[in-house]
């Protein structure tokens, strides 16, 4: 593997809600319970989870948006998990972040040349025709003509303007982009088309991306290793060809065939994962999963399986995962 | 005083929908997929929004023709429709019981007690558990998909002919969205339902689809049995589009797209709609548009297929 860019120890997210006035009777929310992974240089991880799975609050988490309530997050060698206010925004430049809904990550008060300069003045970088420079040529990578320069983010198409929040995010070269949900708000022919645009980047300019993700098939096309969380826990964490040839854990098997496939001559898997998504504030004990996973045994409901590298590079977190291994799909 | 213009949100769409069949409709957004299913239901705004052409057959009878009490009769009970989002079709302050009893009151001429029972059963029907516990609770304590489910059982319980499903799961969890499929499929072969799906996905057509129309800037582009469009796509957009789907059993360097964005409604190229995107353009697509060539045993709306090139 590549060197070590980021690694990740044992995170932990925890949100109190319903807070008495009394400050009594709390209920606390396990957004991220202890996860663990490493993205090396130059790799594309996809995170793939269902809504509340703690995927945004993890992305959130390394860049330093949500405080992680336990853990440690290593960037480029150097311990960044409480580091704060003016050493902090040296790593500011180097971790980026994209949003899935460009605009609302846009202000509609500045024009596209100023919002993709913001971050060139905030670090003072070279005199402001060499910035306004810099800029032009950021927006001809992301394949936007000049015209668009003194355009609003209103006169722009969804793609477009996530074009632009994807120059903003490159423009300091950083080391690391997480990418939350990027391509989701996009139409099927515009997605393509930023996808393309954000893999050419990637080989480019050799920045690893955080690829947060709902879409198994958006991630196959763009990432080199493959998480998938639930409730707060990565369940499986496998290199991408490995991970689509020998899924092991239950709930990734489940998320595989819910997945529509625009194909009319594939045989069809109508199985379904029984339930819904339990609540985070109440997650059942044990393997979270067991309340809705068909294989369940005892040990399922009582103990929590720990991550373990089952296969070389491939990790599950499953009690029973020694008797998938042998790939019955 | 403004100026007000008005505008074609759809133009020239036809389809036809068989007992127990489906039909998806497929397309981006703003393509006026949403406008031709509720124009079936006539749930715009008739302040801002009419029917200027066309007709709307449903067992003989023209829709567009009716006046607001018979088409009152007919939605609900002989066609009716789920949305998107099921949070806002539902009333957050009465509970759930209460709006499935007040539907089933509106079309049958039964008691409320009858009209309980049978709410019971139609939750029990769309596999809500403990639908008897459940009348009593309001929306916000539902999740998403046991929502979607609410609104399939009020949907269905007059038992329509017609059921109308826009974008029904993309707002709902991939495993979550695969139950509603199987359920809306299940439900449709129990009841012989004629289910009319609109949806951006080309997996969900895949799935459910007997037939297909694909839309593109208010105008069906492709019309043909799913079949034939997933094998045989004709238009360049439909092939474009599906192309352009990254796909878990293939890798590929690169996507291929479609150039460019769709259009808006106000700003809509001249000739074919496609023709500023389109690979294969030549003069004559842009100066005038193209009707609907039968291709396949389908529609293509292309001038490649014409005759006279």
């Amino acid at each position: 593997m590549e060197k070590q860019l980021l690694h990740v120890e044992n995170l932990r997210k925890e949100f109190v809600v319903n807070k008495t006035l009394m400050g009594k009777s709390l209920t606390i929310l396990k957004a991220v319970d202890g996860v663990s992974f490493d993205i090396g240089k130059s790799e594309i991880l996809g995170l793939v989870g269902e809504s509340g799975c703690g995927k945004t609050t993890l992305g959130r988490m390394i860049v330093q948006l949500t405080e992680p309530t336990d853990g440690k997050i290593i960037f480029d060698g150097e311990d960044i998990t409480h580091v704060r206010s003016s050493r902090m925004r040296n790593f500011r430049k180097d971790i980026q972040f994209i949003f899935q809904d460009p605009y609302a990550s846009l202000n509609p008060r500045k024009t596209i040349v100023q919002a993709v300069r913001a971050p060139l003045d905030a670090f003072n970088e070279g005199t402001i025709p060499e910035r306004n420079e810099r800029v032009a040529a950021m927006l001809e990578q992301v394949g936007l003509s000049k015209e668009f320069l003194k355009k609003y983010p209103y006169e722009m198409s969804g793609g477009q303007r996530q074009r632009v929040a994807i120059a903003r995010a490159m423009i300091l070269r950083p080391k690391l982009i997480i990418c939350d949900e990027p391509v989701s708000g996009l139409d099927v022919s515009v997605r393509a088309q930023v996808l393309n645009l954000m893999k050419t980047l990637q080989q480019n300019t050799g920045v690893s991306y955080l690829f947060i993700s709902h879409d198994l098939s958006v991630t196959h096309h763009l990432c080199n290793r493959i998480a998938i969380m639930y409730l707060g826990k990565i369940v499986e964490l496998a290199d991408k060809e490995d991970f689509f040839r020998n899924p092991i854990h239950p709930y990734t098997k489940a998320l595989l065939s819910s997945i529509p496939l625009a194909d009319r001559d594939h045989k069809r898997n109508r199985d379904s994962i029984e339930g819904d998504v339990p609540s985070p504030l109440n997650p059942p004990s044990g393997c979270r999963f067991h309340t809705r996973c068909v294989s369940a045994s005892e040990i399922c409901s009582c103990e929590v399986p720990e991550l373990i590298e089952i296969l070389p590079r491939h990790y599950v977190a499953c009690h029973l995962a020694e008797s998938f291994k042998g790939g019955n799909n | 005083m403004l100026k007000r213009e008005s505008i074609a949100a759809v133009e020239d769409i036809s389809f036809h929908l068989d007992k127990g069949k489906t039909l998806c409709i497929v397309g981006e957004s703003g393509c006026g997929k949403s406008v031709t299913a509720t124009s079936i239901m006539r749930l715009y705004d008739s302040s801002i929004a009419k029917i200027t052409k066309g007709s709307i057959l449903f067992n003989g009878m023209d829709l567009v023709k009716c006046n607001n009490n018979e088409i009152r009769k007919i939605r609900g009970k002989d066609i009716s429709m789920i949305f998107q989002e099921p949070m806002t079709s539902l009333n957050p302050v009465y509970t759930i019981g209460r709006q499935m009893i007040e539907m089933i009151l509106a079309h049958k001429k039964i008691s409320k007690k009858e009209a309980f029972e049978y709410a019971v059963e139609m939750l029990d029907k769309v596999k809500i558990p403990e639908p008897r516990k459940r009348m009593n609770s309001f929306p916000h304590q539902f999740s998403g998909g046991m929502r979607q489910r609410v609104m399939i059982a009020m949907a269905l319980s007059c038992r329509p002919q017609i059921l109308i499903a826009d974008e029904p799961i993309t707002a709902l969890d991939v495993t979550i969205q695969r139950q509603i499929l199987n359920l809306i499929e299940d439900l449709k072969s129990s009841m012989g339902t004629s289910v009319i799906l609109i949806t951006h996905d080309m997996g969900v057509v895949a799935e459910m689809a007997d037939d297909t129309l694909v839309m593109y800037a208010g105008k069906v582009v492709e019309y043909n049995n799913t079949d034939e469009i997933f094998r045989n796509p004709q238009h360049p957009y439909t092939r474009g589009l599906l192309k352009s789907i990254p796909h878990i059993k293939e890798s590929v360097e690169m996507l291929p797209t479609i150039k460019g964005t769709v259009p808006t409604l106000t700003n809509m190229p001249d000739g074919c709609r496609f023709s500023n995107r389109c690979p294969y353009c030549f003069e004559k697509c842009k100066e005038i548009d193209a009707p609907l060539f039968e291709m396949n045993g389908g529609l293509t709306r292309c001038w490649l297929y014409g005759k006279d090139k």
